[in-house]
């Protein structure tokens, strides 16, 4: 499955909100996921091609200017470019969407589907969903997990990117180049890899532990609890997720002009809060787009879960794209799959459209 | 004249759009009429591991004599994930011709309407000889979707080196002597922390049902028409807790882990396990990595409870089917008959190391020591619930989430067994 958080199209590093990129073409469940992934940044971005890195939001005295003049200019040609996006949008997402929903309508066990039956069944396959009580479990450990990948991420990859700001030019290239790589590896060939360097008999994480510590893991087992099982998911997802926010915020640190900083620091600003008062609130707009494609991107986590538990212990890592895998796939239960993929993507929609509005008051009253 | 033009036109574009339309929606319908002269390309899916490739290049040979025009594309597919993929294939446009399916699967897909009935091919196929396990696994409703093709169990398999320095000197014959001797087995190789008297990855319940129906357990009864699941009956019960002390005293296997990824044949060869419980198939798989182990691997049938007796095992294998959707059924025939006769069964038991689909072939391993062991073995067989809802039970990982649970102590064994019976209750009633 190619849609994942970690699965970044790199065209996403510029501010194309509502590219379907490589995600599109996966089957009906996965992509009607996206769909949710893809409408929240414009609504972040604000006004389209406003590059988000340039910060001009915050800064004074750059404020749109003349927007009559402006009125005037726009004649047919710009629709007509958004055109070719618009068909892609409704033929790579809106479809797969429609057939989605309609299939949550659906009886479609293997039988109706080997056999291209169709059998109209109303909200049955939502009332199986809504009253399985794993599905609940399964929900709110979603919101859980999302939470701390998208604290985790944001919170390093800040990190990350003052770090760039600061070391020489030679060190900051060698910082960039491995973020670069490990933003470019395959999530399938990542999460493969940490399983195995978290495997008990095999991986190098217990064989340094035992070496370098007294401890001995030698055998420890990090999939049979569910909290260290979980550690090494979301090890596995920040790693392949902080790359895009630190660059990207390492983009945006460089639009702060040093005389504002410089002014700060005169004004008897230590580093800290020259961060939280000066540096934050410009580069608001660009946390706004980067949290909440972080929300998204972690909600939908399927593919780490996959290959490094598959759900396990005991179902105990089954996050709610997996839930939906196994209704479909697993038990041959599509038309319930999809039921759960629905609310999934309305799950998405909700969460993301409350948190850019409550973004946007906080950004409209600081200024 | 123009009239007569326009005419013709659009008798050119009904016939056009008339053809294509017989081309893309039914080429079996074609493909029957045509009879198997008619040169066609035919895939086949076989499982990984089930058949050494020199059986599938001889029976490939006889086919190409017979129907030189035809190409055989065969695809090793892998065990993990199997149902997910079968089920996308069958419900596309252009499904493999042949399939090989795990015997306890059969049902389930023949149910769905993807396989082709083959009840009247039985007598020309040679079915009144079939292993009567695998042809109950290949029949739903009494017609016959699945070919059997070969059937597999398990049993014990050891390291005679490791045995023989730890001082054990006569095979377990019941589940006390075998914990006697896995006890000096741990106790003269423990040093190496990674070492395992009995290699048994967490998620293995293959090798788990034998001790449940040794005490007289079972994973789901028939209860009029619906079923239940029995695994948290005292006698179910009983046989997971010796199994748990079992494995948590002698194995180093991951308990999160499953036969596929962890597989036991690994440690066996390298000598970080002296017993595993696997087919008979792995002895061959250990000597290919280690040529060097030839008279070190030895095999006996996993240990019951009272002296003497062995424990029931699972009686796994695979069936042969063709597609519904296929658009070369005569030639897929064919080839399912080929690899399901007894040329091929002949040589499938002695370089594949199965047991073959036929009585008629049974006595094919008399001389063989490893492999008789798990033709005796056979005969005191049982397999899971004979219901086509039973491949759900293993796709949505019951019994591997309690086997889990329990080993890793997550949760005790009656709340996992609780959970685990009311999912398969469930299940297989839904």
């Amino acid at each position: 499955m190619e849609n994942d958080a970690t699965n970044r199209p790199p065209e996403e590093a510029a501010p194309a909100p509502t590219d379907p990129g490589p995600d599109a073409g996966a089957g009906a469940v996965a992509v009607a996921v996206d769909v949710a992934g893809t409408v929240p940044p414009a609504a972040g971005a604000g006004s389209g091609p406003v590059p988000p890195v340039s910060g001009s939001a915050a800064v004074p005295g750059q404020a749109p200017v003349a927007p009559r003049q402006r009125r005037r200019e726009v004649g047919p040609l710009p629709y007509a470019l958004v055109v070719p996006s618009v068909l892609l949008l409704v033929g790579l997402l809106g479809y797969p969407l429609y057939v989605l929903v309609r299939t949550s309508f659906q009886l479609l066990d293997l039988r109706q589907l080997v056999r291209r039956q169709t059998v109209w069944t109303g909200l049955d396959n939502y009332a199986t969903v809504l009253s399985d009580s794993e599905f609940w479990a399964v929900a709110v450990r979603t919101l859980v997990f999302a939470a701390i990948c998208v604290g985790l991420t944001i919170g390093i990859g800040t990190l990350v990117a003052l770090l760039m700001r600061r070391v020489g030019k030679g060190m900051r290239l060698l910082v960039a180049a491995g973020l670069l790589l490990a933003w470019a590896t395959p999530p399938v060939s990542a999460a493969t890899v940490f399983r195995w360097v978290f495997d008990e008999q095999y991986g190098v994480v217990n064989w340094a532990v035992t070496r370098l510590t007294p401890l001995d893991w030698s055998q420890h087992s990090w999939f049979a609890d569910r909290y260290s099982a979980f550690a090494v998911i979301i090890l596995c997802v920040v790693w392949q997720a902080v790359p895009f926010v630190a660059l990207t915020l390492y983009a945006a640190l460089t639009t702060v002009p040093d005389e504002v900083l410089e002014a700060a620091r005169i004004d008897g600003c230590g580093p800290w809060r020259a961060f939280r008062h000066v540096t934050a609130p410009m580069l608001k707009p660009v946390f706004l787009i980067l949290t909440s494609l972080s929300v998204i991107w972690d909600l939908k986590v399927f593919t780490q879960v996959y290959v490094i538990t598959r759900g396990g212990p005991d179902r105990q890592t089954v996050l709610i794209n997996l839930y939906t895998y196994t209704q479909g796939f697993g038990v041959s239960r599509f038309g319930v799959a999809s039921a759960a993929a629905v609310i999934m993507v309305a799950l998405t929609l909700l969460v993301t459209v409350w948190y850019v509005r409550v973004m946007v008051r906080v950004g409209e009253e600081d200024l | 004249m123009h009239r007569r033009l326009r005419t013709v036109a659009v008798a050119g574009v009904a016939v056009a759009l008339f053809a294509a339309g017989c081309g893309g929606d039914d080429p079996a319908d074609a493909a029957a009429g045509g009879g198997d002269t008619q040169a066609k390309d035919i895939t086949v899916w076989l499982m990984n591991g089930s058949a050494p490739e020199s059986v599938i290049e001889a029976v490939n040979k006889d086919f190409a004599a017979k129907y030189p025009d035809t190409k055989v594309n065969v695809e090793i597919q892998q065990w993990d994930g199997i149902q997910e993929k079968t089920t996308t294939a069958l419900a596309g446009n252009n499904p493999p011709d042949v399939l090989e399916i795990g015997s306890t699967l059969v049902s389930k897909f023949a149910e769905s309407g993807g396989l082709k009935d083959l009840t009247g091919k039985k007598g020309e196929l040679g079915g009144d000889t079939w292993l009567q396990g695998l042809t109950d696994a290949g029949t739903l409703d009494g017609a016959l979707y699945g070919v059997p093709y070969y059937a597999g169990d398990r049993a014990v398999l050891y390291r005679k080196d490791l045995f023989a320095k730890a001082g054990v000197t006569t095979l377990p014959t019941d589940r006390a002597s075998f914990v006697a001797a896995a006890e000096k087995l741990q106790a003269t190789h423990g040093k190496d922390k990674q070492f395992s008297a009995l290699y048994f990855p967490g998620q293995y319940w293959y090798a788990a049902l034998p001790f449940v129906w040794d005490e007289g357990g079972d994973v789901a009864v028939k209860d009029g028409d619906s079923w239940k699941g029995a695994l948290d009956s005292p006698q179910s019960q009983a046989g997971l807790g010796w199994l748990k002390d079992v494995v948590t005293r002698f194995s180093k296997a991951p308990v999160n882990g499953n036969e596929n990824d962890n597989d036991p044949a690994v440690p066996l060869g390298e000598g970080k396990a002296a017993m595993i419980i696997d087919a008979g198939w792995k002895v061959g798989t250990v000597l290919k990595a280690k040529p060097a182990l030839k008279d070190q691997i030895g095999v006996f049938p996993i240990p019951g409870k009272t002296a003497g007796s062995t424990a029931p095992v699972f009686l796994g294998g695979s069936n042969l089917a063709i597609a519904e959707g296929s658009d070369a059924g005569d030639l897929a025939y064919e080839w399912v008959k080929l690899l399901s006769g007894s040329k091929a069964q002949t040589d499938l038991a002695t370089t594949g190391g199965v047991i073959p689909n036929s009585t008629g072939l049974l006595d094919i391993h008399k001389d063989d020591p490893i492999l008789s062991v798990f033709d005796a073995a056979a005969k005191n067989s049982r397999s899971t619930p004979a219901t086509p809802k039973w491949a759900n039970v293993e796709s949505s990982t019951i019994l591997q989430d309690m086997l889990v649970a329990i080993f890793s102590g997550s949760k005790s064994i009656p709340d996992a067994t609780r959970s685990a019976s009311e999912a398969i209750t469930k299940t297989l009633n839904a």
